[in-house]
């Protein structure tokens, strides 16, 4: 277990390594090189090349990676030029609402995909798990934003029960006051983790009721209930955590998309008019976080993993 | 019975994969056949015909903000939306195989460096990349392409990689070691012939997510230059509109790309089946 | 007879489609214990699951009675029977059981379903059953989990569960079947004992003659669906009445002379309805009568057989030694202080342990042209890398294997290829080992393709004679490896190992997967095909019968270490290892009569083996000097033997 921890642990630096490498490398392919990035477009040359030698962008690769190591290590994410902020000012600021959303969204993805998952294994290819799985294909095809609009046209507009737009405001509190407009962007974002859930959930049912153990609880003289309650869903719901750590690549991809449909100011709706404005030490700040976010979150997943499973816990 | 027709039976009976392919063939169909009998001009605006509602004489669909048909404009977009996903959807499994392939043969220090890579790669949500590079430069038909191609190559690498490693060590690739055949027979005799199938499947998978990624990108601003188009620019072009009232404007677009992409996801997952199932029916 | 405490009479069964049982009719008194024996596919298996109401997705009871203690089971609760008056252990310990449950917990569980107890209280009983079952601190055991036990133990786990609630009847599947043999020895006497001591009765359901053999009072012979024959067990062993138990008791290798009488052809195809005897096609003495007409189970209580040409109440064959096969002098492969290291599994999930396991450690053999030499061991003993290692799929990390005097290391590359001609092997799952994307054709066609032997036309006339010589039609070159049966394919095994026309065949368990009436048939096969091509053989195996039936020259192998080598008919009669006489006197026997001295504990860890003598842990023998110094392999008068007291 400890060389397991330690193992994956090393796995995880060397990844949010490569990952500064890759945000370092965006930077320098940059048309323009990271000068233009960070002065903007109407930078002029000779302010170009200032900028340069002042911040020692002339320098060797190498070295300018190191210094730009020793930026970040240091909390130096850039700043803003449209904005005229520290990029992690930004980031204090916003980080808080899209944790809000996307735990919101993941606490209700899970709390209808694991009964639909269970509901489709054990209806299986009876009419209910059919129509189950068109659903979730379906829903796995529908765009984001466009699920997003249906949503506002139907709940917002024919039938006005819920704001078209999500809080406002710039405290927590503020937002927890205004929950019922993030109803709707919890339910897009949600969808389509529900159906990759649902989907992964009911082929791992599945594969845990072929299991020889189930047969031995039921020859213990088990109901069928009990038998998928206490033998079948602890089985097959451990591995759930590790989905829910590869799912995070997309469920901050989603707040993208659904920050900028319903107008919260989280990081997705950052990001998002930051690609509008070419704000590149924004974009670029922001990316690091995320993906810092996602490495750090898979490794969370693992670990609780490991924690959960007997199998890889006592291993000596 | 031929393999073949055992994989085509148990891929029939999978009815979901049959509606399908039948609802691709028809897009495609309508896509490309239809402006040969509904055509239409999708080069020059018209902006006295601008937003007619479905039902009006000469549009069935009615017509866009700019006056194109709707019904016309569909058939242009359909093109794009297709050619687009299935050039990104093929590159990607292209450059995965090629990746996969040699990391898993290779295994060892190999593997472990080329895995890292993909997975800091993975670690940055693909939207973003997405943003970040297309940001950098004016999106066209091709560079799209490369640009959705160059963020989907993960998924296959890992998997044929994972196949490559397990095929490996296979008791009839042994066999065949013990018989004097080298790796170059390994490989092109025995390891490849038997990813095609998790290949061919993953392929389509790919297809469906490069088309939601066009509309993605399209949505957040970045799609090819007018008077071109795609059900993704379409879509999201209609989006300011919608919320007045002009519902036609992404309805047949929005339905277009759930039925295009639900039809990949269906036929994947029906081929998944049948190449499992092949290998699975053993005499008991 | 008493009123039979479990009563089924012609149980018919359906499983998706075929049927699987066509009318069993059987009897268990209380506290008797019966075996139900038979091959795979004959209805054994499925007969215990429909009494406990188990039958897979897609079986259903078509019609019968079963009744259980006077209530029918067609339509009791049989929620209320399971665990509680009936308990049930499975074949596969290492599946059977939940991998997230502690054992404490699923060895309660039975008593908290269907007795007022507490927590506290089932806790106790389960912990009590452990001690019973002879799990070593057993207290310390109900916290841990499945994985950190030992495959005897976690089926001695699944007794254990099975019987927490005194069971007036214990159905056990296969029980041992997935245990090495003095594993299966150890658990076989813990349920003779249980029986005895609770008074319970007993279901053995097994594919294993010999497991059954003096173990149950009584045997019922199943094939196609249905009871055969049933008898008293000496009776059916002595004097069997239908002939397809006369026929599988022939073709056992422990009960016969050189070659076996094995049954032509396999079990029929259970999806149509057979009119007459399922056993008239394979039968040496059908008739129309058998064919047309469905014989019944006739005799008395004490023995019973389904049969319109019973055999003749007579004694069977007895045992008999084979004789050996003249073997040249010339030396064709030696192994000298062969050793194999693996780096311990560096699997990631798992904390990746460091380190290294000598598979093999330092073992020296030689054998003879025309030999055939049977290398025996329970898994893990590095019997199958012995064999890996001979063939070059691993290269050995010291020592010298020479083959015809060369050693095959120092072949250069030019060399290396035609020197596989000569040495090939035999998997024990043909299946995997051939391309499934490949016909029958391509794959026999391939050892002649690599190594470049005739053009096109010569290679297919070549597979052709191939096919011909296994006894396959020439048609199967069109098929698929998966169309064919087990004993077909490993017909096309040994077509394939042949096609380089090698010297060295090394077979690794190759008759394992195998039933006993098809596994005669490819035994009969291995040596006719030693004595028309001249073939040694390295044959691999875990069965002591089969080896003793087959073999010239027995190396036994314990912890990768050879410890004693010598001619078959020798070491079998007169064992001087402790560790063969360990063996032999496990071995489930449905010929001789069985010793029952009780065999102690279970190998230890081949990471971490014992000092000096590998064996010591277990052997009664041991003393001070054999945990000190190591016992070399000793020859003396042409048998050899690695301990420090031989027998």
């Amino acid at each position: 277990m400890t060389r397991f921890l330690i193992r994956r642990t090393l796995q995880a630096l060397v990844v949010l390594l490569l990952v500064t490498v890759i945000v370092f490398a965006l930077l320098h392919a940059l048309p323009g090189g990271p000068a233009r990035a960070i002065l903007g477009p109407r930078a002029s040359l000779p302010q170009i090349e200032q900028f340069n030698h002042d911040q020692g962008f002339d320098q060797p690769l190498p070295v300018q990676y190191l210094s730009y190591l020793w930026h970040l290590l240091g909390g130096d994410l850039g700043q803003s030029y449209r904005l005229n902020q520290p990029v992690l000012d930004l980031l204090a600021q916003r980080i808080p609402k899209t944790l809000v959303l996307t735990c919101s969204a993941t606490l209700l993805a899970v709390a209808v995909a694991v009964p639909l998952g269970v509901l489709q294994a054990v209806r299986r290819g009876r009419f209910t798990d059919h129509l189950l799985t068109g659903l979730s294909f379906l829903a796995y095809a529908t765009p984001a934003f466009f699920l997003g609009l249906v949503l506002i046209i139907l709940f917002a507009q024919t039938w006005p029960l819920l704001p078209a737009e999500a809080p406002q405001s710039a405290g927590l509190g503020g937002v927890f006051a205004g929950f019922g407009g993030l109803l709707l962007p919890i339910c897009t974002l949600a969808a389509g983790m529900i159906a990759a859930f649902s989907r992964y959930l009911r082929s791992s049912v599945l594969d845990n009721l072929t299991e020889d153990y189930v047969r031995t609880a039921r020859s213990k003289g088990q109901s069928e209930r009990r038998v998928l309650v206490r033998h079948v869903l602890r089985n097959a719901l451990i591995p759930v955590v590790t989905l829910l750590g590869m799912y995070l690549p997309a469920l901050f991809g989603g707040t993208v998309v659904v920050e900028s449909l319903f107008n919260y100011p989280g990081t997705g709706l950052l990001f998002w008019s930051a690609a509008q404005s070419s704000d590149f030490p924004v974009l670029l700040g922001v990316t690091l976080v995320v993906a810092a976010a996602t490495v750090l979150g898979s490794l969370l997943a693992d670990l609780v993993y490991a924690l959960l499973d007997p199998r890889i816990r006592t291993v000596r | 019975m031929i393999a073949r027709e055992q994989i085509a039976r148990s891929f029939v009976r999978n009815r979901l994969a049959v509606a399908g392919l039948v609802v691709l063939l028809l897009l495609a169909a309508f896509s490309w056949l239809g402006p040969l009998l509904w055509p239409t001009d999708q080069v020059h605006t018209d902006l006295a015909a601008a937003t007619l509602p479905p039902g009006s004489p000469g549009h069935p669909l009615g017509t866009t903000d700019l006056g194109y048909d709707l019904l016309g404009r569909l058939m242009v977009g359909g093109r794009s939306s297709l050619e687009v996903g299935v050039a990104a959807g093929l590159l990607a499994t292209l450059v995965g195989t090629a990746y996969g392939a040699v990391s898993g043969y290779f295994g060892g220090w190999v593997d472990a460096v080329m895995m890292r890579v993909t997975d800091a790669v993975l670690a940055i949500p693909a939207l973003f990349l997405l943003i970040v590079v297309a940001a950098m430069v004016t999106p066209s038909k091709p560079l799209l392409v490369l640009v959705i191609g160059a963020v989907a190559w993960l998924s296959p690498a890992r998997l044929v990689r994972g196949e490559a490693l397990s095929l490996r060590s296979r008791e009839y690739v042994q066999a065949m070691r013990v018989m004097g055949g080298g790796s170059v027979r390994a490989v092109l005799r025995h390891i490849v012939p038997n990813t095609i199938g998790t290949v061919a499947v993953n392929a389509t998978f790919q297809i469906a997510d490069a088309i939601l990624y066009v509309a993605y990108l399209s949505f957040l601003g970045l799609s090819v230059p007018p008077p071109a188009t795609d059900w993704g620019t379409m879509l999201s072009g209609g989006l300011t509109y919608a919320q007045d009232g002009y519902w036609w404007l992404i309805v047949p677009p929005g339905v277009a790309i759930v039925l295009v992409v639900g039809a990949f996801n269906f036929i994947g997952d029906g081929l998944r089946d049948a190449f499992e199932v092949r290998l699975q029916r053993r005499p008991a | 007879m008493t009123e039979p405490l479990l009563r089924i009479r012609d149980l018919r069964v359906d499983v998706q489609g075929a049927h699987a049982l066509a009318g069993v009719d059987l009897d268990v008194a209380p506290g008797a214990a019966v075996g139900v024996v038979g091959e795979s596919g004959c209805g054994k298996t499925m007969t215990a699951l429909a009494v406990l109401g188990l039958l897979p997705p897609g079986g259903r009871v078509l019609g019968g009675s079963m009744s259980f203690a006077g209530v029918d089971l067609r339509t009791a609760n049989l929620e209320s029977l399971r665990g509680n008056e009936i308990g049930m252990v499975f074949q596969d310990p290492l599946t059977s059981l939940n991998p997230t449950m502690t054992i404490g917990a699923q060895v309660a569980e039975p008593l908290l379903l269907h007795r007022e107890v507490s927590r506290r209280e089932a806790w106790r009983t389960a912990e009590e059953a452990l001690g019973l079952v002879g799990l070593p601190q057993p207290a310390e055991r109900m916290r841990s989990y499945p994985h950190q036990l030992s495959g005897g133990m976690r089926q001695r786990v699944a007794i254990a569960t099975a019987l927490v609630c005194r069971p007036k009847l214990l159905i056990a599947d296969e029980p041992t079947t997935a245990l090495d043999v003095t594993t299966q020895h150890q658990i076989l006497e813990l349920i003779d004992d249980l029986r005895r001591q609770l008074g319970m009765a007993l279901v053995l359901v097994t594919h294993d003659l010999g497991v059954v053999a003096e173990r149950v009072d009584e045997v019922a012979v199943m094939y196609a669906g249905r009871v055969v024959e049933r008898a008293r067990t000496a009776e059916l062993f002595n004097h069997p009445r239908h002939r397809y138990t006369e026929a599988l008791l022939a073709a056992l290798p422990e009960r016969s002379a050189r070659d076996l009488r094995a049954i032509p052809g396999m079990p029929p195809t259970l999806t149509e309805e057979l009119a007459g005897c399922p056993f008239a096609p394979r039968c040496a003495h059908t008739t129309d009568q058998c064919r047309d007409e469905r014989p019944a189970l006739t005799g008395d209580e004490r023995h019973a057989w389904a049969c319109f040409h019973p055999a003749p109440p007579v004694p069977t064959t007895v045992v008999t030694q084979p004789v050996p096969e003249p073997v040249g002098e010339q030396v064709l492969l030696e192994l000298d202080s062969v050793s194999k290291d693996f780096p311990l599994a560096t699997r990631p999930l798992l904390g990746g342990l460091t380190g290294s396991v000598s598979a093999v450690a330092g073992v020296s053999l030689s054998i003879r042209r025309g030999e055939i030499f049977g290398l025996v061991g329970e898994s893990g003993c590095g019997k199958t890398t012995v064999g890996r290692l001979v063939v070059g799929l691993e290269q050995p990390s010291s020592g010298q294997i020479r083959f015809d005097g060369k050693d095959i290391a120092t072949l250069s590359r030019a060399e290396r290829k035609p020197h596989r001609r000569r040495v090939q092997l035999v998997f024990q799952d043909s299946a995997a080992a051939m391309d499934p994307r490949m016909r029958v054709g391509a794959i026999l066609r391939e050892p002649l393709a690599i190594q470049g032997i005739g053009d096109r036309r010569e290679q297919r006339r070549r597979v052709a004679e191939l096919l011909a010589e296994v006894g396959l039609p020439e048609q199967a070159v069109h098929r698929y490896p998966h169309e064919f049966s087990g004993g077909q394919r490993q017909r096309l095994g040994l077509a394939r190992a042949l096609a380089l026309r090698p010297d060295l065949l090394v077979a690794d368990e190759p008759v394992s997967a195998l039933d006993v009436s098809v596994q005669a048939q490819i035994l009969n096969l291995l040596r006719r095909l030693r004595a028309e091509h001249a073939l040694t053989y390295l044959f691999v195996s875990h069965d002591l019968a089969v080896v003793r039936h087959l073999a010239d020259t027995v190396g036994v192998m314990y912890l990768g270490k050879l410890v004693e080598v010598g001619p078959v008919r020798e070491v079998y009669r007169e064992p001087r290892h402790p560790y063969t006489r360990l063996l032999l006197d496990s071995l489930p026997s449905a010929g001789a009569h069985r010793s029952s001295t009780a065999p102690g504990g279970e190998p230890p860890s081949a990471a971490r083996p014992p000092s000096g003598c590998r064996f010591r842990t277990r052997c009664p023998r041991a003393e001070a000097v054999c945990a000190e110094v190591e016992p070399p392999l000793t020859t003396d008068g042409g048998r050899q033997v690695a301990c420090h007291f031989p027998g």
